[in-house]
This record gives structure tokens, sequence and C-alpha cells, in this order.
């Protein structure tokens, strides 16, 4: 055992196949990360060329180009996807297919493991100065879950697919639709229990395997944020389970739960699934916040400004996720709970803008040094706060019947979740992966990836918030000729969009080819990750880290293993009365 | 580091021996309330809803008998009872709040103009079906099969409002 | 987890042998994580049992009248008093096996774990062979599929197939965690057959404890609602 001590997680065992094995059964958090950032890019890249389709076949108002006489979206739709199909299907349903496995494939594979399964994984063990995950076999097993889930949904989505979009709402998803939404919804039912085994794990890492001396505010605040999630998807995560397998048996055995026509209650279903899916976009967003307090930290080298504020604001996000469901039901339920629910709305908006503003303090008169995850900061604060401004609008009852179930809402979500999470979660690689790896990236290039992906995202959907006070309603194959400049427009951006994630693709390959060895703390920062070796060694550390300094203790430290003179520490004077 | 743990490095450090009589008692006590729960709503009724509350009442006793003693939360680590209490906490927030909304079902002026009838029966989903194999394109029966052809599927995104 | 290491005298039963996992600094922190994560694990199996509920209170409340007649008529709660009393007892005797575990008493553990599985099988039994299978028989089936052949002079209510949809999920839900309860024990039986349960370490054991108590408490809420409505 002590042989592993010295040596890289990532370095090869001594033939090919004992180092598959060795990945494969593997106990180590990191390298269960590393598969799992491999996963739930491959997710990405299937849900954006489902993105890329519904974009292009947006392109022109009517299925068929005027101009070229060509069926537009059937060239990625029906050949790509849906191909074997045939010419049973018609292009409208092809279209409900391709936007509904762009949002399943993007909710389930992508977005709610992306940030805890991966990168949390990898370093929330070693941020607590932890050898592993409190069960490292549980850890396994739930990756092993989420592959076999994964595979099920996947192949259910693209075996036919299903026309009901992320929701499955009955009796549409119980009656009408073609047969896959069984299949599809035990493969979500599967993904589930993935989640919730990890956040278990985490919820129990980071109670018990706390380094002596480490108290909970001396926790980072990616810690922090992972460990809100963490209940979320301990608390919400079953009501979905139930739900999915409730629709399963209506599917299959016609239980009358959720059908009208047998008594039952169409409405109680969206309770029922909003009850979880609500709190998911949580799940999906604090996160993200985690990765930016620690980005924010580490590259403005300074300490984080309202550490407990923004501790404390996660935990909050976590209970008030659980109030505020019904505001996707205003169309449907009572005005009692309409009245009840819209108001609870309101108060997510508090401990959120406690945590922009928080953020912003500590970017005020630091010396921000401007790599690429600082960018990436910069703009998932531009964005989100977008996203979050065009929340209010939709918790007010009387302007949500207007907007409800148009672009507008796809651009609030997206700005939310792509503009969010997704940039936080790019921008975390960055962070990360020299520490991941081992190796550096290029700067010019990551920066430029960043520059197409903020241009691009914004062109996209920027313009789906005037598409949709406009009246232009989602899911919708087709639409009237006043809407076609800014759907073109739209689709311009998603090609930019598109090309930027690609330049981040090959950036990274390029620099897991290359051999631009990373440094210990090539950012300067202070949480323990830092105090690792890049790659880190086995059980992470040679010998159990000692807590010395707080995780953002900028002021009155200077950041281990990098040169002094490179990140220049500021003075009181300069930091002034901000603390 | 880690000084002050490594005294009881195996093992428990301070078991707690469960103990027999205490527990042989909740056991009587939670078959006597069992009793009392099936006679009293068997031979005793209370007007309203008098009878569920009473039983839902005693079933509460008998959870938290078996939680604090069975389930050892008494004696233990009092951060799994912070994880019950939550977790009822957000049980009682879905079901109050799902309550909430249907209960005020009555409210609302198309239901009370007769123009939605609250839930179908039996009765309507098997003529339905019926009529269903009769004119072969009754797609809201959910007793018709899952083949129901593409164009039917078609015309019902596009006919219906809430999409 | 519970490798013996070579140089440990052969003596020693595998409890005593017991060495904590490497990533945790003592066999304490061990424990109590191992239970904590088990009570998270059983605050996700009441959530999930809370959707059962929720459908249960839905319904009540909008067929009140058709509801209590049905659950008169279909259940009989002389079953459903009956398997619960078997399950009250099936927990006493899971808290006993743990207090054998802790005083080393490891004939006493496996005779009250044998009575604990003994209880199971019959709580499954006589749901299966006496309400599942002439249910079945009698078209008491849930939702479209309920198909009521009249006997006695009951007359089937309009929204009886609801009734029956929430109690066969329910009960099927709750039923299926009772057989991975029996399967679950079977292994605890297999070790503690090997006596890997003992003063010094039976956290398995505490824990699928626990798991048997979460599903005894659901019946409990289970059988007021569904067999005396």
């Amino acid at each position: 055992m002590s042989g592993h001590h010295d040596v890289s997680y990532l370095a090869p065992k001594d033939g090919f196949w004992q180092t598959v094995w060795s990945w494969a059964f593997t106990v180590d958090h990191k390298k269960i990360g590393v598969m799992y950032l491999v996963a739930v890019l491959s997710a990405f890249l299937l849900g954006g060329l489902a993105a890329m389709a519904v974009r292009l076949e947006l392109w022109s108002p009517t299925m068929t180009d005027p101009k070229t006489g060509l069926v537009t979206g059937q060239l990625l739709t029906k050949d790509l996807f849906f191909g074997f199909l045939g010419d049973n299907v018609t292009p409208n349903n092809i279209y409900n297919r391709a936007f509904s496995l762009h949002g399943t494939v993007m909710v389930f594979l992508f977005i709610i493991p992306s940030i805890p399964a991966a990168l949390g994984n990898i370093f929330l063990p070693i941020m607590l100065g932890a050898k592993d995950v409190a069960f490292p076999k549980l850890n396994l097993f739930s990756w092993y879950i989420y592959l076999f889930g994964g595979t099920f949904a996947v192949s259910a989505l693209l075996m036919g697919g299903v026309e009901t979009g992320w929701t499955f709402y009955t009796p549409y998803s119980t009656t009408t639709s073609w047969g896959g939404v069984t299949a599809m919804v035990l493969g979500a039912f599967i993904l589930g229990f993935s989640s919730i085994l990890t956040g278990m794990n985490f919820i129990a890492t980071v109670h018990k395997l706390r380094v002596p001396g480490m108290g909970w505010f001396d926790m980072p605040l990616f810690v922090w944020a992972i460990y809100a999630t963490a209940i979320i998807q301990v608390l919400a995560t079953p009501v979905l389970a139930i739900t999915l397998m409730m629709l399963a048996f209506e599917r299959m055995f016609h239980i009358g739960i959720f059908d009208p026509a047998l008594g039952g209650d169409p409405v109680l279903f969206q309770h029922f699934f909003w009850f979880y899916s609500h709190p998911a976009v949580y799940i999906m967003i604090l996160p993200g916040f985690g990765i930016a307090s620690e980005v924010i930290s580490v590259h403005c080298h300074k300490k984080i400004f309202g550490y407990r504020a923004i501790a404390f604001s996660s935990i909050a996000i976590a209970a008030i996720s659980f109030l505020v469901w019904g505001h996707h039901l205003f169309t449907s339920e009572t005005p009692a709970a309409n009245a009840v629910f819209s108001a609870l709305t309101f108060l997510v908006a508090v401990p959120t803008a406690i945590k922009v503003f928080n953020w912003i303090a500590t970017m005020y008169k630091s010396s921000i040094s401007l790599n690429t995850p600082m960018l990436y900061a910069m703009s998932f604060l531009f964005c989100f706060t977008i996203g979050g401004l065009t929340g209010p609008p939709l918790a007010t009852l009387a302007t949500d019947i207007m907007l409800h179930d148009t672009y507008f809402v796809v651009a609030h979500f997206h700005y939310v979740m792509m503009g969010g999470t997704v940039l936080m979660f790019i921008g975390g690689l960055h962070h990360w992966w020299p520490k991941m790896f081992g190796k550096m990236y290029n700067e010019a290039g990551a920066m430029l990836g960043c520059v197409l992906v903020f241009i691009g995202f914004n062109l996209t959907f920027m313009t789906q918030f005037f598409l949709g006070t406009q009246g232009m309603p989602r899911r919708y194959a087709t639409y009237i000729d006043e809407f076609t400049f800014l759907h073109q427009l739209s689709t311009v951006g998603s090609l930019i969009l598109g090309i930027g994630l690609f330049v981040h693709l090959f950036v990274f390959i390029a620099s897991l080819m290359g051999d631009s060895k990373a440094p210990r703390n090539p950012w300067g920062g202070l949480t323990f990750e830092w105090e690792a070796d890049s790659p880190p060694v086995e059980h992470n550390f040679p010998h159990e880290p000692v807590i010395v300094h707080g995780p953002y203790d900028y002021h009155t430290t200077t950041p281990p293993h990098c040169d002094p003179n490179e990140y220049p520490v500021p003075s009181k004077d300069e930091l002034g009365d901000a603390h | 580091m880690q000084l002050e743990h490594t005294q009881d490095d195996h093992g428990h450090g301070h078991v707690h021996v469960t103990p027999f009589w205490p527990m042989l008692i909740v056991f009587v006590t939670l078959l006597v309330l069992t009793v009392t729960t099936v006679l009293t709503a068997k031979f005793v009724d209370i007007p309203g809803h008098g009878n569920l509350i009473l039983a839902m009442f005693i079933a509460c006793i008998k959870g938290l008998l078996v939680a604090g003693f069975f389930m050892h939360l008494v004696w233990d680590d009092k951060m799994n009872t912070v994880v019950l209490i939550s977790t009822l906490f957000f049980v009682a927030l879905f079901i109050g709040i799902v309550l909430l909304d249907m209960g005020a079902r009555d409210s609302v002026d198309r239901i009370q103009s007769g123009e939605i009838v609250a839930g179908g029966t039996r009765e309507i989903v098997r003529n339905a079906g019926e009529a269903g194999h009769a004119d072969d394109g009754n797609h809201d029966a959910p007793a018709t099969d899952e083949h129901t052809t593409e164009e039917d599927a078609q015309a019902d995104e596009s006919h219906d409002p809430d999409h | 987890m519970t490798t013996i290491p070579d140089n440990t005298p052969a003596k020693l039963d595998p409890h005593e042998a017991y060495v904590h996992g490497h990533h945790w600094r003592t066999a304490d922190d061990e424990a109590s994580a191992a239970k904590l994560g088990m009570w998270l694990f059983l605050a996700t199996e009441v959530l999930m049992f809370s959707g059962f509920f929720c459908a249960y209170a839905a319904f009540r409340m909008m067929y009140e009248g058709n509801w209590v007649a049905a659950s008169d008529h279909y259940l009989d709660w002389r079953i459903g008093g009956f398997n619960t009393i078997v399950l009250l007892l099936s927990s006493f005797t899971v808290v006993m096996a743990i207090r054998c575990a802790q005083q080393n008493r490891q004939g006493l553990l496996m005779f009250n774990l044998w009575i604990t599985q003994l209880c199971a099988a019959t709580f499954l039994i006589l749901k299966v062979w006496l309400e599942y299978l002439p249910k079945l028989r009698l078209g008491e089936k849930p939702g479209a599929l309920f198909h009521y052949v009249p006997h006695g002079d009951y007359i089937a209510g309009a929204h009886d197939h609801i009734f029956l949809s929430v109690y066969w999920i329910a009960t099927a839900t709750h039923g299926f965690h009772v057989l991975v309860g029996m399967f679950v024990f079977a292994w605890i039986m297999l070790r503690a057959r090997k006596r890997h349960f003992g003063p010094n370490h039976y956290t398995a054991l505490e824990n699928v404890g626990l798991y048997w108590h979460l599903v005894d408490v659901i019946w409990i809420f289970l059988f007021p609602l569904l067999y005396l409505a």
C-alpha cells in the first residue's frame, strides 16, 4: 500500500489490461470523477448536436425552405438521429423528438451530474484534506448506475425517442406518445439513484472526513455549495423516482392516478414532477455558484467578501428551492396555490442576489489576473444576472400568464442553466485542469474559445427574449414569417457557440497530448488542492495536510508552492475598508 | 495531528448496549396501540374526520416510538435526528401544499359553473374505448393500445392549447 | 473492509480482528458515517413513499365517500392487523439481535435473525396468498384493469379502481421493500454465522436494522390509511 503514496493517480499500471482494470474497479474518487467527466462531456456533445438540429430546423418559418426546397432540420434530425424511422414519421414529429432528445440528455445526463459528480468527486475530498469520499465503493457503484441508466436513456432516445419534452406531462406522455417514453422514464429513474447515492456520499464526507481542526466555516465555499446540492439531491430525487415509476405503471397498466379519464389527476403529476424538478434546477446551479466563489477569490487574489453570507445563502437556496415548485403550474393550479407560490418565488432572489453582490464586492479593488477561468467567471456574472433578473417577470402572476410557454421562458432558463452552470463548469474545468491532469493548456486558445462562447451564447438566447415577448411559443416547429430574422440570428449565434465549444475541446486535447507540465499551484490558490501534487498522488496527500490558514486568507498568507512575486498580495491600505 | 482519536482506534469506543426491558415495554406499547387503532376505527364513530385524525395520531406515536427507541435516535448522534426531522418537514410541505391546491379546486369558476367536472369514471373510459374502436380515431382513451398513429399525435400536438 | 490481516492470531473472530477502512481516521468515524449515510438513505425512502401518501390524500379528498366504502369492502383489517403485529415483532427481534451482537451472544443473535426472517416471510405469504391472489381472481385490480366480479351485496363505486390503484402500488412497493429486506437479512445471517458481528463491530447489522424499522414504520402508516379508512 505504501508504494502508491508517491505515484500520480493517472499513472498507468504495468500492462494494458491491468490499467483498464485499475480504472474499471477503482474506488479512487479522482478516477471515478474523471470517468464521470468523460461521460458528461459525451452527453454534452450529444445534447449539443440535438440543439444544433433544433436551431437549424428553425432557420426557416416553414418545414421546407422556400428558396432551396430543402426540408430544414431533417438534415440533422432525421439523417443523424432518426433516419431509420423512414418516412412514416412527419417532420413535425421529428422536431418534437429532437428537442426532447436535447432536453432529456442535457438535464438528466449532463447538467445534473456535471459539476457534482465530475469536479465535485475529484475536489471535494481533496479540499477537505481527506483521502477519499466516505463510501468509496458506493461511489463506484453510483458511477455504474449512472452508466447503466445513461445507456438505457440514450438508447431509448436514439431508437425512436420521445416527443414529450423532458417534462413528460401526462396525459400526453401516457396515452398518445410513442412507447419510448417507458424506456426513457426508466432510464431517468435509474439515473436518479446515481444522483441520490452521490449526494449521500458527499453529505457523509463533509460531516465526517474534514481534516482535524477544520470547522464548518473553514471549508472552501465550493464544498458548501456541493453540500447544499447534496441535500437537495437526497431530499428531492426520490420524489422524481416515485413519479416516474407511477408514470411507467400508468403507461403499462393504466392505473389511472394521473389519467383524468379514469378519475385521476394530471395536475397531480405536475405537482409531483416539479416537487423534484424545481429543486433540481438548484442541483444544477448551486455547484456553479461554488465554482464561481473559488475562481473569483483565487484569480482576484483576495479574501472572498462575506464568506458566511455566501455559505448560508447556499443552504438558504437549498431550503427555499422546495417552496417554489408551483410557479411552473401557474396556468394549471388553483388561484390559492398561485398566490402562495408567486409570493414564495420572489424569496429565491434574496440569497441569489447576496451571492452576486458578494462576488462583485470581492472583485472590487482587487488585483485581477485575467486568466480563462476568471474570464468565465465574469461572463457568468453577466449572463447569470440577466437570467436571474428575468425570473421576477415569470414569478409575477400577471406577466407569467402572458409569458408562459413562450421563448421568454426558454431564454430565461438557458441564461440560468447555460449562462450560469455551463459557463462555470467550463470555467471550473480550466481552473482545475492543471491539477486534474498535470498539464497546462494553451491560454490564448482557451481565451478565444471563451470569447466565442460568450458572443455565441448571448446572440443565441438574447434574441429569444424578444421572440418570447412577441409571442413565439416554445416547442413549435414552424412559425409566422415575422419571426424569421430573430430566429435566424439565434441560429447564427448557436453556430458561433458551437464553434467556441469545439475550440475548447481542441485546446483540451492539445493540452493532454502536449507536455507543458503544470506547476503545483499555477494560480496562487490557498485551498488544500493546491498543496497536492499536479496531478495528485493516489491518496491525495503523502501525509495528512495540516490546516494553518483559512481557505481565502490572501491578506495574511502567501500562497504555497508558487513565486510570491508573481501573485501580489494586496496590502492593508489597498484593501481599504472592505474588511 | 489526530492525537485524541487514536486511543479507541479499534471498534465502537463507547457502545451503548441496547437495554432489554425498556425495549420490551416499547414493543408491548406498540402492540397495545395497534389494538387501540383497530378498536377505535371499527367500533367508535367519531364525527367529521375524527377517526382519521385519531388513527394518524396513534400512528405518529407509534412511528416516534420506533424511531426513538428501536432506531436508537434517543442515544445517537443528534445529526441523525436532524436528518429525520428535516425529512418529515419536507414531506409535510409536499403533501400540505399539494392538498392546499387540490382543496381549493372548488373555488375555480369553471368548476363552479360545471364546465369542468372533477374526475372521470371507468364508464367514461369503457364507452370511449368502444367508441374509439368504432371510429378508430379516439386517442384520448388510455384503454386503447399504444400504437396510435403519428397523425393523431401530430394533430394532438397542434390543437393542444397547452403547447 | 472486513479483511483479516495475515499476522492476526487465528483464534480471533472476524469482529474482533476488524480493521477500519484506510481512509478513515478512526473506526468510530467510520461507524458513525455509515449510520449517517443510512439515515440519509432512509430519508430518501420516506420521501419516495410520501408520493403514495400524497396521492392517497389527494384522491381521498376528491372521492371521500367512495374511498371509505371501498376500503371497507375490498380490504380485510384482520389480515392487515395481523401483519402489523408480525412486522412489529420482527422489529423487536432485530433490536434484540443488535443487543446480542453488543453482548457477543452469537447463538441468540442467530436465533433472533431467524425469527425476523420468519416474520418477514409470514408477512409476504399472507399478503400474496390472502390478498393479492384473491384480488386478481376477483378482478379487483388497479385502474383500467379493474373488472369487479360482484360478490355480497356491495355495489362498486365509481372510483373504486383509483383506491385500488393506490392500494396496489403502495403495498406492492412496500412488499418489495420487505422482500429486499429478507435478502439483505440473509446476507447478514451468512456473515453472522461467520462471526462478523460482535461488540467491536456490528455496523452492517445495525444499518440493516434501521432499514427494517423504517419498513415497519411505513407499514404503521399504511395500515390504518388503507385498511381502516
